[in-house]
C-alpha cells in the first residue's frame, strides 16, 4: 500500500507542477505584464528599465524558477487591478468559496444518497422512475438557467429567499442548490446502479436466506459496497463544485473566488488568474489524492491494479 | 438497431430530439420566419403568443425588436457546430494520444499520462475560462476549448483496450509478418474501441453543449453577431422581472437538446455495448 | 470499517456546516471600533441604537481601493466622497463650490491662493492642516510614484503658508484646475506616514461625513457618520453599501426590501417599478458622453473624411435614444455635452440624413458600401451591446456592413495605446472631474490613452483650451475646438448617458441626484 501511495503522491506532485508550468507559460504568452503594471503615463525608457528590473529579459526558463521560488514563498505578485498582493486577494476570498461547495457538497449527499437507495430498492416502481427523472434532468438543466430560474421563483415571485448577499444562511441555500444539483443527480444515479449491480449478487441472496431483515441488508451489505463509489463521485465532483462555482457565484453575487476569477479576467488582472488557477487544480489534485487514499484503506484491493 | 431503438421509450425519444434539433440546424436559414438579425426597436420585448403576444412573433421578440423563434432556431446551429466539431477534435486528439501511449508505452505513456493528469486537474470550466481569456472570443477557440477539455476520456479508452489487447496472439502474429503499428492500430485495434468511442462521445457532447452555454453567459463565448441559446440566455437575465420568457425560453431549448442527447447515449451505452456502466 | 467510512462521511457534512457558519460575515466581529476613533464609538452607541437610521444601496461592483490616490472607477470615487473631502466639490448640477476650503482667488495663471476652514478634522480627530493637502498632492506628483491618479493630476503642486492657506500651483496655466481638485481627496499625513498605504487602504481615515466600519470585499461596506464632520451632518446614521451586479436581483433586492436604494436601473424595467406604488425612479443627466472613435491610424475607409462624415449621417441618436434607452439618454453631437464651460450651441453637429451619407460614400468611392469592425466593451455601460448592434443595423442601411467584435476594456486600452484599435470603436467618458478640456484632450490628442487620431492643428486647438484661464477668452478656443469636431468628424458622438435610480419612498425623499454619478444622499431626507 506504501508503495501505491508513494506512486500516487509523486503523481500528484508532477501535476501540480505541469499545472504551475502550464499557467506560467499561457500567461506568459497572454501579455506584457510590465504595461500593465506601469501608469499610462509610463515612456518607453520606464517600461523597458522594468522589464530588466523584474527580470522580464531573462530566458524563460530561468523566470519560470524564479515564479515557482517566489510562490513557494507565496508570493504571486501584486494585483494589479487592488494595488495589493494578489494571493491576499484570493485568499481573503476563499472562505466563501469553502463555504459555498460544502454547502453544495453537503446538500447533494443528503440528497443523492437517500435518492439512490429508495431508487434502487423500489426499483421499476412509480418513485423510481420519478427520481431516475429528476437524476437525468439535473444533469441536463444548466446550473446558471436553474439559479436563474430559482431567483424567479423563489425571491421575486414568493419572496421567500434574498436574491443575493452573503449574511444568512437563507442567503446561501440557493446557490448552494444550484451548484449541488448536477452532483446530487450523478450521485443517485451511480449510487442506484452500483447498488442493483452489487444487489443482484449472490451474497445478498446469501444474507437474505440467513432470514436478515431486507433494510439490513441493504444497508449492511449493498450501501456499504456501493458506498466506494460515492466517494470517488466526491472526489471527482470536487473539480466540478469549483469550476461550477465560478458560474454560481455570477449569478448570485457570492463574494468567492469564482466571481473574482471572471472579474480578473475581465480586468486582465492576470496576477490574480494566476492565484485562483494554480489554488484549484492544486486543491483538486490535493482532494483526489485523499479520497485516492481512502479508497485504498476501505478497498485494499485497488492495491492489485 | 430499429428494434432496440423501438424497445426503448427514452431512447427513441432522445434519437427524435437530436435529430428535431440537427435538422433544426441544418435547414435554419430555410425556416425562419425572420432575419434573426433583423432589429424592430418599435416592437421590442414582446411576449410570446401563449402569454397575450401576437401570432406576427411565435415566441414574441428581444430587447432590440428581433424574433425570439428565429433567434433560437439559428442558436441551434452554433450548438450543433460546437458539439460535433468539438467532439470530433477531441476524439481525434484524445484517440491519437491514447494510441501512442498504449502502443508505444515506457516514456511515452508516462509523458502522456502525466498530461493527462494534468489536464484532470483542471476544472472544467476554469480551463475554458483560461483559454477563452487567453485567446479571445471566437467561434473557433470555442471549439478549441471543447476538444482540449474533452480528449482525455478517449485517450484513456484507447490506451486501456490497446494495453488488453496488444500482446494477444493475433496482434503478435500480424506484427511477426511485417505489419506496420499504424496499421495495426488503425485496423486491429480502433474497432475494439469503436463502440465505447460513441458512447463518450454522445455524453461528451452533451457536456460540450452546457459548457458554450456557460461561456456564452459569462460573455466568453462566440462573437456577438451570433445568436447562441447561452448569450440569448445571458440577455434576458435583466428583462427577468418584466420579460422572464428571454431567459426562459433558451434555457429549454439548452435542457431539452442536452436532454435528448443524454437520452441518446443511454439507449447507445445499452445497445452497444450491454456490459459498459459508465 | 463501515463504522469509519459513515463516521467519514458525517463527519464530511458536518464540516460543511459548521465551516459554513464560520464564515458567513454577518455573525463575524466588528473591528474595534476605538482605533480609528474612540470617541466616536461612544457617541454612536449613547445615540441608541434604535434612534440610529441605517440607509442601505445596492451598487453594481465593489470599490477598487479605499485610497484615493488609486481611486478611478466612479464607484469608487463615490466612495471617497462618502470617507474624505476635498479643497472643493461640485453640487448636483456641476457647479464649482467650497468644501473643505473656505475661500479660494485666483492669483496669476498658474497659481490659486487657498484657505482651508478652521477646525476640520480628520476621524481620528486631529485637525486637517495645509500640511495634509500639500502632502497629499506630493504622493501622487512624486518621481516614481505609481499612482493611478498620477497621470491626469500631477501637473499641481501645493506650497503652504501657513497651517490654514496655501497656494495651489500649476506647470503651466490649466483652465481645468479647480475642477480636477474637486477630485484630490485629502488624506492624512500623520496616520499615512504611520501606518503605510496599504494598511490606510484597509483602514482609511479621512475627514467627510462617514468613517469607514467595515469593508466585506465584493460584498459590502458599512459606514458610520462622523459626528465631528464639519459640513451638514449626513441624514443617515449608518450607510451600508452592498454589491449586486445583477440588475434583477437588484431590482428584486429592493422590492424585497433588503436595499433602499439601488443604481444602474434598466430602462424596460421602469415603468413596473413605477407601478408598484413604493418606489420612486429618478434620472439625471450625467457627465458621460458616449461615442465611436474611428481609428486614423490604420489604412480602412475611416481615413478617408467623407466616410467619417457618412457614418456621421447614417446613425439615427433619436432612434437609439427612444428605441433602446427609452428616452433615457440626450442625444448629442459633439463631445462636449451642454453642461460643460465653453459649450457652444450654435456649433452644430451631423444631422441624420441616410440619403446624403449614401451619396458621401459614393462620392468617396464606396457606392456599395463596404465592411468595417466595429470593436467595443460592453459590460460597463447599460444596454452598450444593445446600441452597438442598433447601430450596426442602422450603417447596414447605408451599405456598410459591420461586425462587431466584444473585448474587455483593458483590452482595448491597449490597443489606444498602440492605435491598434478598429477603424470604430465604441467608448464612454465621463466621471467627475470631466470637461471640454479633458474629454477632447483624452479622447482626440495626439498619443492620448483614448486616442486613436492625431493631428497637431488639433493638439493645438487643445492646448489653446487648456491654457486659456480666463473666462473671456477661452470662449473663442472652446468655439473652435467644437468647429473643429464637425469639419474633420474624428468621432461619432452618440449620447449623454442617465443614471437611473430608484429608491423606496417611503424612506428617501427630497434626493437630488448628481449630474457626476456619484452616489451622495447627504441633500435628501432619510426616514427610518
Amino acid at each position: 500500500m506504501a508503495k501505491y501511495l508513494g506512486k500516487r503522491l509523486l503523481q500528484s506532485l508532477i501535476a501540480i507542477l505541469g499545472i504551475t508550468i502550464i499557467v506560467f507559460l499561457v500567461l506568459n504568452i497572454a501579455g506584457d505584464p510590465v504595461a500593465l503594471m506601469l501608469p499610462e503615463t509610463a515612456s518607453f525608457e520606464e517600461i523597458a528599465a522594468m522589464r530588466e528590473k523584474m527580470g522580464y529579459n531573462d530566458p524563460i526558463f530561468v523566470q519560470y524558477f524564479r515564479f515557482l521560488g517566489n510562490a513557494l514563498h507565496g508570493d504571486f505578485g501584486m494585483s494589479y487591478n487592488y494595488g495589493v498582493p494578489a494571493l491576499q486577494i484570493v485568499l481573503e476570498r476563499v472562505p466563501a468559496t469553502v463555504t459555498l461547495a460544502l454547502a453544495a457538497m453537503g446538500i447533494s449527499l443528503l440528497i443523492g444518497i437517500p435518492a439512490g437507495i429508495i431508487s434502487a430498492v423500489k426499483r421499476n416502481t412509480v418513485l423510481d422512475t420519478v427520481i431516475r427523472s429528476l437524476a437525468l434532468l439535473g444533469q441536463c438543466v444548466p446550473a446558471f438557467w436553474l439559479g436563474i430560474m430559482m431567483m424567479l421563483l423563489f425571491s421575486v415571485k414568493l419572496k421567500l429567499l434574498p436574491t443575493s448577499g452573503f449574511d444568512s444562511w437563507s442567503a446561501l441555500f440557493m446557490p448552494a442548490f444550484t451548484l449541488g444539483v448536477f452532483t446530487a443527480a450523478t450521485i443517485t444515479r451511480m449510487l442506484r446502479s452500483n447498488m442493483i449491480e452489487i444487489m443482484s449478487k449472490e451474497y445478498i441472496d446469501v444474507a437474505k436466506a440467513k432470514g436478515l431483515k431486507n433494510f439490513a441488508v441493504v444497508m449492511k451489505h449493498a450501501f456499504k459496497n456501493a458506498l466506494s463509489s460515492v466517494l470517488t463521485v466526491v472526489g471527482l465532483q470536487i473539480a466540478g463544485l469549483l469550476g461550477g462555482s465560478v458560474i454560481t457565484e455570477t449569478v448570485f453575487s457570492w463574494p468567492g473566488i469564482g466571481r473574482l476569477l471572471v472579474q480578473s479576467i475581465n480586468n486582465s488582472d492576470f496576477m490574480v488568474v494566476e492565484v485562483i488557477v494554480i489554488l484549484m487544480a492544486v486543491t483538486f489534485v490535493v482532494v483526489n489524492f485523499i479520497v485516492d487514499v481512502l479508497y485504498c484503506v476501505i478497498n485494499p484491493r485497488i492495491r492489485l491494479q | 438497431m430499429w428494434k432496440s431503438l423501438k424497445d426503448s421509450k427514452t431512447g427513441l425519444i432522445g434519437v427524435i430530439i437530436v435529430l428535431v434539433v440537427f435538422i433544426t440546424a441544418v435547414t435554419a436559414t430555410l425556416i425562419v420566419p425572420y432575419d434573426p438579425a433583423k432589429q424592430d426597436l418599435v416592437n421590442k420585448l414582446m411576449n410570446p403568443v401563449f402569454a397575450g403576444g401576437t401570432t406576427k412573433h411565435l415566441l414574441g421578440t428581444d430587447q432590440l425588436g428581433r424574433d425570439i423563434l428565429s433567434r433560437i432556431i439559428y442558436g441551434s446551429r452554433v450548438t450543433i457546430l460546437v458539439a460535433f466539431s468539438g467532439t470530433i477534435c477531441a476524439g481525434i486528439l484524445g484517440i491519437t494520444l491514447g494510441a501512442l501511449a498504449g502502443y508505444y508505452g515506457k516514456w511515452v505513456d508516462s509523458v502522456i499520462m502525466r498530461i493527462v493528469d494534468i489536464q484532470l486537474s483542471f476544472p472544467f470550466v476554469l480551463l475554458a475560462l483560461f483559454v477563452a481569456a487567453v485567446l479571445g472570443r471566437s467561434l473557433r477557440n470555442i471549439i478549441l476549448i471543447a476538444a482540449i477539455s474533452n480528449w482525455v476520456q478517449y485517450a484513456r479508452l484507447i490506451r486501456g483496450e490497446i494495453l488488453s489487447v496488444r500482446e494477444m496472439e493475433y496482434i503478435e502474429a500480424i506484427r511477426s509478418v511485417g505489419g506496420k503499428n499504424g496499421r495495426i492500430i488503425l485496423y486491429h485495434i480502433i474497432p475494439n474501441v469503436i463502440s465505447p468511442v460513441i458512447v463518450q462521445a454522445t455524453l461528451g457532447m452533451a457536456r460540450i453543449i452546457l459548457m458554450e452555454a456557460s461561456l456564452s453567459y459569462l460573455g466568453l463565448g462566440v462573437p456577438l453577431e451570433i445568436p447562441t441559446w447561452g448569450r440569448m440566455l445571458s440577455d434576458g437575465r435583466d428583462y427577468m422581472l418584466t420579460n422572464p420568457w428571454l431567459a426562459i425560453l433558451p434555457g429549454i431549448a439548452i435542457t431539452v437538446t442536452v436532454l435528448g442527447v443524454n437520452l441518446m447515449g443511454d439507449w447507445l451505452r445499452d445497445y452497444l455495448d450491454p456490459k459498459l456502466n459508465v | 470499517m463501515k463504522k469509519k467510512l459513515m463516521a467519514l462521511l458525517l463527519v464530511f457534512t458536518m464540516t460543511a456546516g459548521t465551516l459554513a457558519g464560520c464564515a458567513t460575515p454577518g455573525s463575524s466581529e466588528k473591528p474595534a471600533a476605538s482605533e480609528t476613533g474612540a470617541k466616536q464609538g461612544e457617541e454612536g452607541k449613547s445615540a441608541g441604537q434604535e434612534d440610529r437610521i441605517t440607509l442601505t444601496y445596492a451598487q453594481t461592483k465593489d470599490v477598487d481601493s479605499l485610497d484615493p490616490r488609486n481611486a478611478t472607477s466612479t464607484i469608487t470615487a463615490a466612495m471617497m466622497a462618502q470617507i474624505f473631502s476635498a479643497l472643493v466639490t461640485t453640487d448636483e448640477d456641476y457647479n464649482i463650490v467650497c468644501d473643505a476650503a473656505e475661500s479660494y482667488e485666483l492669483i496669476d495663471d498658474c497659481t490659486y491662493k487657498f484657505t482651508l476652514k478652521k477646525g476640520i478634522k480628520f476621524h481620528d480627530g486631529v485637525e486637517m492642516t495645509s500640511e495634509d493637502v500639500k502632502y497629499t498632492m506630493d504622493t501622487i506628483r512624486a518621481e516614481g510614484a505609481d499612482y493611478k491618479l498620477k497621470s491626469d493630476f500631477s501637473f499641481m503642486y501645493c506650497e503652504p503658508i501657513d497651517d490654514y492657506t496655501m497656494y495651489i500651483k500649476t506647470d503651466e496655466p490649466n483652465a481645468s484646475t479647480l475642477l480636477r481638485l474637486n477630485y484630490i481627496k485629502i488624506i492624512p499625513k500623520h496616520y499615512v506616514e504611520q501606518v503605510g498605504d496599504s494598511e490606510f487602504n484597509a483602514k482609511p481615515i479621512g475627514s467627510g461625513p462617514y468613517r469607514m466600519v467595515e469593508w466585506n470585499k465584493d460584498a459590502s461596506i458599512k459606514l458610520e457618520a462622523f459626528s465631528d464632520y464639519f459640513g451638514t451632518k449626513p441624514s443617515a446614521d449608518e450607510l451600508i453599501c452592498k454589491v449586486i451586479p445583477e440588475a434583477s436581483a437588484r431590482i428584486a433586492a429592493l422590492e424585497a426590501g433588503e436595499v433602499d436604494l439601488i443604481s444602474a436601473v434598466t430602462t424596460s424595467q421602469i415603468s413596473r417599478l413605477n407601478s408598484l406604488g413604493n418606489i420612486e425612479v429618478v434620472s439625471k443627466p450625467t457627465t458621460r458622453t458616449v461615442y465611436y472613435t474611428m481609428n486614423s491610424f490604420g489604412d480602412s475607409p475611416v481615413t478617408d473624411l467623407k466616410v467619417r462624415q457618412a457614418i456621421n449621417m447614417a446613425i439615427d441618436k433619436d432612434t437609439l435614444v427612444q428605441g433602446v434607452l427609452d428616452g433615457y439618454g440626450q442625444p448629442c453631437n459633439s463631445l462636449a455635452l451642454p453642461m460643460f464651460e465653453g459649450y457652444d450651441e450654435s456649433v452644430r453637429g451631423y444631422e441624420y440624413d441616410p440619403e446624403a451619407a449614401k451619396a458621401l460614400l459614393a462620392e468617396a468611392g464606396y457606392p456599395d458600401g463596404f465592411e468595417v469592425e466595429m470593436e467595443g466593451s460592453f459590460s460597463g455601460l447599460s444596454n452598450a451591446a444593445d446600441i452597438a448592434q442598433a447601430v450596426g443595423a442602422q450603417l447596414a442601411e447605408v451599405e456598410i456592413k459591420t461586425v462587431i467584435v466584444e473585448k474587455d476594456s483593458n483590452t482595448i486600452k491597449d490597443e489606444y495605446e498602440a492605435k491598434t484599435t478598429s477603424p470604430l470603436t465604441f467608448y464612454s467618458f465621463g466621471g467627475p472631474y470631466n470637461n471640454i478640456n479633458l474629454i477632447m484632450k483624452c479622447v482626440l490628442g495626439t498619443g492620448e490613452r483614448y486616442s486613436a487620431w492625431s493631428d497637431p492643428e488639433y493638439d493645438k486647438l487643445v492646448h489653446d483650451i487648456d491654457t486659456a484661464v480666463d473666462p473671456a477668452v477661452s470662449q473663442e478656443a472652446y468655439t473652435a475646438i467644437q468647429q473643429y469636431l464637425v469639419d474633420h468628424a474624428p468621432v461619432v458622438p452618440l449620447y449623454q448617458t442617465h443614471a437611473i435610480y430608484a429608491y423606496n419612498k417611503y424612506k428617501i425623499s427630497q434626493w437630488i441626484p448628481r449630474a457626476d454619478e456619484m452616489l451622495i444622499l447627504n441633500n435628501a431626507k432619510i426616514d427610518k
